[in-house]
């Protein structure tokens, strides 16, 4: 299906660009389209293309040789993935999986490069993306290598409760995979919360029960 | 907002037919059967909306299993939100 200027300015990284640049872009996108727990992109693989999130949610993670997975982030419309290795040309830094149904737009790592080197919109959006995921990632070091187990949970919590990032049910085993650490780690610190009278765990639902409790629990130091 | 929230989940490739979620189980919601594990009887479990919700089983089906094969979604809300919010 072929992605129309209309359809890729509303996507929140080209929506500063005129039609001008938009119209040179377009005719090099491939749209595809991704079930849930489909593989979009494995670890260590040579980089293909740049992708863009236009419906759906994907997630990219890191996966060590035993298997256990990092979560780094859930990326919704407009969001742009694989753009490290499209710029240094190495391998992909990390796996990708579609969560819900997915459409991507994608753009061949060298037809990209030479966009990047006569657009200096497009060059800019990107800038500000690397900028605010070094920030994001930097922000996620400090949380791994600083604070404990329970403070990142009374952290990853809150986040979601504030809907900071796409709203989904979550399992032990995703936010073990999240926060660095393994699935009874997560079960024995949720209990522990709820019987502090934090949390409580009910149909489908953990509810924060005391948000100022959690809050404090959050901004301790490991 | 509409409840549909699943049964807990059961992944086979990990389960070990242990039966220690069988025997944990406050609400005798799961069976062994035929080497596969069954929530037999979906309107007991408490993690399910159809519950009458007077029994806390702290998902203890998921707390107890040695392999990580049982899993009990939820999304995270604030007590203030619980109404409001829209999961995927």
């Amino acid at each position: 299906m072929t992605v129309t200027v209309q359809a890729l300015s509303r996507l929140s990284f080209f929506s500063g660009l005129d039609n001008d640049v938009l119209s040179e872009i377009v005719p090099h996108i491939i749209e595809h389209t991704f079930s849930p727990g489909q593989v979009v992109l494995l670890q260590g693989e040579p980089c293909q293309a740049v992708y863009f999130v236009a419906q759906g949610v994907v997630r990219t993670h890191k996966l060590s040789p035993e298997g256990r997975e990092h979560i780094l982030a859930y990326l919704g419309p407009g969001e742009p993935f694989n753009l490290v290795p499209a710029l240094d040309g190495r391998p992909n830094l990390a796996a990708v999986d579609a969560v819900t149904e997915v459409t991507l737009y994608t753009i061949p790592c060298e037809r990209f490069r030479r966009i990047l080197r006569h657009h200096h919109g497009v060059a800019m959006a990107v800038m500000e993306r690397l900028a605010a995921e070094v920030r994001r990632l930097s922000d996620m070091v400090e949380d791994l290598a600083l604070h404990t187990v329970r403070t990142r949970l009374a952290r990853f919590l809150l986040a979601q409760a504030d809907g900071a990032q796409p709203p989904k049910r979550w399992t032990q085993e995703e936010i073990a995979a999240q926060i660095g650490t393994v699935r009874d780690v997560v079960g024995r610190t949720l209990r522990a919360f709820a019987e502090d009278g934090l949390i409580r765990r009910e149909h489908g639902r953990l509810v924060v029960t005391d948000r100022a409790g959690l809050e404090r629990e959050a901004m301790m130091q490991g | 907002m509409k409840n549909t929230w699943p049964l807990p989940q059961v992944d086979e490739t990990r389960c070990t037919l242990c039966g220690l979620c069988v025997e944990a189980c406050p609400c005798h919601a799961i069976e062994l059967r035929e080497q596969k594990l069954v929530f037999t009887c979906p309107e007991s479990c408490p993690h399910t909306p159809t519950c009458a919700g007077t029994l806390d089983c702290n998902h203890l089906c998921e707390e107890v299993c040695p392999t990580g094969a049982i899993s009990c979604a939820f999304e995270i809300v604030f007590e203030a939100d619980r109404e409001r919010g829209q999961v995927l």
